[in-house]
């Protein structure tokens, strides 16, 4: 399974699809968010790009591993024993939270 | 076609975090991590709101007024953050132990938060335009 071949699953409700669907948009509205700070690039330089570059680091992790999540959806399915995935969800968190940190952080060097 | 039909294997952190109990339907897990991602854009769209205000609304707002509303939203957008995986890894375990899976307890308050947050905002806008 390292060519891109799509993963495939045996569920007709596609909530593999919609599981991986749904990641995508957590991680782009992440990227995304990470960008506005780059609107302090005049007062701190490149201090701002540390969030920006933290938060698209684990977006891209979170992206690399969307075929591995894909073939643990399938294998759920396949065998009817969901286990879920722990780590992608505190990584996601973890970074969420450090984003919001930042802000404060950058609130407070304003201030 | 490779449908693998071996289950996905527990590690580590999964048998510490969520201990006992069988593994559930994976269609049950799989829209648990689809409510915990929703929850989280909810903390994100939060997050985008409160770096917004800081970012753009100096020539329009007093310093006072934005940095208030912009602590505000990022605190909340930690909080719901963190409640998303909390409530997550709860209604994971309630799904292995196949008991009653608990109700959001942010859903409320983050209803009320939002409707307060919204008619300051409203106020600040119409106090910064006259």
């Amino acid at each position: 399974m390292t060519t891109h071949q799509p993963v495939v699953h045996g569920d007709p409700g596609l909530q593999p699809e919609r599981t991986a669907l749904a990641w995508e948009r957590t991680t782009l509205s992440l990227a995304v968010i990470c960008l506005l700070f780059l609107r302090w690039t005049d007062t701190l330089g490149v201090i701002a790009f540390a969030p920006t570059v933290l938060a698209l680091v684990v977006a891209a992790h979170l992206r690399l591993r969307h075929r591995q999540r894909a073939r643990r959806a399938a294998a759920a399915i396949a065998s009817e024993r969901g286990v879920a995935d722990v780590s992608s969800a505190l990584t996601l968190t973890v970074a969420v939270v450090a984003t919001a940190l930042l802000g404060i952080a950058i609130i407070g060097v304003h201030a | 076609m490779s449908r693998d039909a071996s289950p996905p294997t527990r590690g580590a952190l999964h048998r510490w975090l969520l201990p006992g109990g069988e593994d559930p339907d994976p269609r049950f897990t799989l829209a648990n991590e689809r409510t915990y991602l929703a929850w989280t854009r909810t903390a994100l769209a939060l997050i985008g709101g409160g770096v917004a205000v800081e970012a753009f609304t100096a020539q329009v707002w007093n310093t006072a007024a934005r940095q208030s509303v912009a602590l505000l939203l990022l605190g909340l957008g930690a909080i719901v953050a963190v409640t998303a995986l909390v409530h997550w890894i709860r209604v994971e375990r309630a799904l292995r132990d196949r008991s009653t899976v608990p109700l959001p307890l942010m859903a409320p308050i983050v209803t009320v938060a939002i409707a307060i947050g919204a008619v300051v905002v409203a106020v600040l806008i119409i106090a910064a335009t006259r």
